[in-house]
């Protein structure tokens, strides 16, 4: 291929050159990334940052990326070259804009939506702009699209294959008010998939900007260059670590439609700078949401993999880095959903527990570079009605920090959202400015770390009062019976619970016990009024090692943080009551 | 040395349907690599994936039934 170049300056592509050109494609996504944080509309985009952005080469191959939400990874290395393959390259015009958010063609989850745009220097197409985010709300039957109970597709949303939102630089109208007809807060569709549109228009004009100063047909063989040697490092890596069969295996509380759980494998085998995950052995298919889809699988491993062999983020993240790692998921397994299967929980709250799982199976390889487990849960609540001082309809999507894991070298961060979705909290004034619900109290939970020589992280609590007449309240956690496990004698993180207290009544008890819904942590469209409070604790991190093995003097510590209660110094750390010396 | 060849699809547009991968899992968007497995044809995303079978999920489980996706 040979595309036009009107640079008078040269790029030499040796390792500066490279660098250079690694830095300015990747500052293009990161740009991408501030225009869709300050233009969109909602907050799970503008204070969440349930996003992600990227350049990708002509045959759909990322090129660049600024990665907020890593549990888009798989969906970031497959969607677009799929996409490509079923349609055909001339599919793609100057000017188009198309929108995917199809779970069984390559999508997270219904509510990831990518929107694609190719780029053209001339009529020659050179690439591509990308972006993939969360939308708050995309119809289905609860508010917030998440349907914990949904056995079906359908009801967790409108499914999009990949269609144009654009054509030629034109509103596809009749496709716009197909997607706005069926959302229940299209004002806010309509300006977070501006605020993606923005995004990718500024891609593609900065890309073009950079093709005229170095030249295209560098930038093309520059980027195909940086793609291989990402490859290599990656594999080089991945050839340091023990070569062998590493098995784990796990077990999830219940799918939100039965009570039942169900069980995850997985056979790790290193071999030749190369990973196979193979899930060969998985539970079918729940009837539940807690199914993933395939790219939600493949971001569990390269988000596994990441943490062992390039923990400091040091190799460029483009499709090479993908290429060392191979998923098998078997088609109609919970670790591979099939139509018309529902999947909007697999993302949020099977995929953390994934890549908790494949780390428990390198630990077996590498157990000086593994943390134990995370709270593993998205801890989402899912809101919506009619606003009682617009007298709109509102729909929120919420998630919560959770403990991390304890490694060999720290105690586990506390209140940390997700490993797999790296978002932001959304900041008590900007939540209750936006949505009828009053923060009563906010702070990190007390003994939900798991003890340990380094303990797992805190998770958060909460407690809300509702202030609108009425709102349709769900719920989609997990974590809520079988706590996070620690590692290598460390104890399990503290369980997540979620309790109503009705207004006029003195105390708190599970939506099961209150309302009859089957499951305590995720039920489907209860009504809550004014004056009801809740109580939410999310998961707290699994320990490592022997909690008697923990330095005395961060057991006092932690006491006096208010980290630890006395009875759990006592109790999991050995800490003689005479000798606590905090009151 | 690989023994497949890529198949093209006679699928028209209003065929909502998708096949799966019965080696690895993964989506077939379009044409398929079909090679012959030992017990029958096996359907592929890709001629990596014939590789993957036979130096790992053929010697792990055994050979792919006809028309059979890879369950374990």
């Amino acid at each position: 291929m040979s595309v036009t170049a009107s640079s008078d300056r040269r790029l030499e592509l040796d390792g500066v050159g490279l660098h250079v050109l690694h830095n300015a494609l990747t500052n293009i996504a990161a740009e991408m990334a501030i225009v869709m944080m300050k233009t969109s509309y909602s907050t799970i985009f503008n204070e969440g940052l349930d996003f992600s952005t990227m350049l990708l080469d002509r045959h759909g191959n990322l090129i660049a990326e600024k990665n907020f939400a890593p549990s888009m990874m798989g969906a970031v290395n497959y969607t677009l070259r799929w996409t490509l393959e079923e349609l055909g390259e001339s599919f793609f015009k100057p000017g188009d804009v198309v929108v995917h958010n199809d779970p069984y063609r390559g999508n997270c989850h219904i509510p990831e939506h990518m929107l694609m745009k190719p780029i053209f220097q001339g009529d020659l197409l050179v690439g591509f702009a990308g972006t993939i985010g969360h939308l708050a709300e995309v119809g289905g039957k609860a508010p917030g699209s998440f349907a914990a109970d949904a056995t079906d597709v359908y009801q967790e949303g409108l499914r999009l294959p990949p269609v144009k939102l654009f054509e030629g630089g034109r509103y596809n109208e009749q496709l716009w008010r197909v997607i706005l007809a069926n959302h229940r807060t299209p004002r806010n569709s309509w300006g977070d998939l501006h605020a993606m549109i923005g995004a990718l228009n500024i891609g593609e004009r900065r890309l073009l900007e950079l093709a005229e100063r170095y030249g295209m047909d560098t930038i093309v063989e520059g980027a195909s260059r940086l793609i291989a040697y990402s490859e290599r490092r990656l594999a080089a890596e991945i050839a340091e670590l023990p070569e062998g069969s590493y098995e784990a295996s796990m077990t999830v509380e219940d799918d939100g439609v039965g009570t039942e759980p169900f069980e995850v494998k997985v056979k790790l085998v290193i071999r030749n700078g190369q990973v196979i995950a193979d899930f060969t052995g998985s539970s079918p298919q729940v009837r539940g949401p807690m199914n993933c889809t395939f790219v939600v699988v493949a971001a569990a491993l390269y988000n596994a993999i990441f943490c062992v062999a390039d923990p400091q983020d040091l190799i460029p993240r483009n499709a090479g880095c993908y290429r060392p790692a191979r998923v098998i998921a078997p088609p109609g397994s919970v670790v591979n959903v099939m139509h018309p299967g529902p999947s909007v929980g697999g993302n949020t709250d099977l995929q953390p527990k994934l890549i908790d799982l494949l780390l428990a199976a390198f630990a077996k390889a590498v157990p000086e570079r593994i943390a134990a487990s995370s709270g593993g849960s998205s801890s989402n609540l899912l809101f919506g009605g009619i606003h009682p001082e617009t007298g709109r309809y509102y729909s929120n999507y919420h998630f919560d920090g959770m403990g991390a894991g304890g490694t060999a070298l720290k105690d586990g961060n506390d209140g940390e959202v997700t490993r797999h979705s790296n978002c932001r909290n959304t900041p008590v004034e900007v939540f209750e400015h936006r949505y009828p619900m009053l923060t009563l109290g906010y702070g990190l939970a007390r003994d939900s770390g798991g003890a340990g020589t380094h303990r797992g992280g805190l998770g958060t609590e909460r407690t809300f009062r509702i202030t609108a007449p009425e709102i349709t309240f769900s719920a989609l956690f997990d974590r809520c019976k079988l706590a996070p496990p620690g590692l290598f004698g460390g104890y399990s993180g503290g369980r997540s619970a979620l309790l109503v207290k009705r207004k006029g009544e003195s105390a708190f008890q599970s939506f099961d016990v209150a309302f009859g819904v089957r499951s305590p942590s995720k039920f489907t469209n209860v009504v809550l009024r004014e004056g009801d409070e809740l109580y939410y604790r999310t998961p707290g991190g699994g320990g490592f090692g022997d909690p008697r093995q923990r330095d005395p003097m961060l057991i006092r510590e932690d006491l006096a943080d208010g980290y630890i209660s006395r009875e759990a110094a006592e109790r999991d750390y050995g800490l003689a009551p005479q000798t606590a010396g905090i009151k | 040395m690989r023994s497949g060849r890529w198949i093209e699809p006679n699928k028209s547009w209003n065929d909502t349907s998708v096949i799966y991968c019965q080696v690895c899992g993964r989506l077939i968007p379009r044409r398929s690599w079909v090679f012959e497995g030992g017990n029958g044809p096996v359907r592929a995303c890709s001629p990596d994936c014939e590789d993957l079978y036979e130096d790992y999920l053929k010697p792990t489980y055994g050979a792919i039934g006809k028309d059979a996706d890879h369950q374990g």
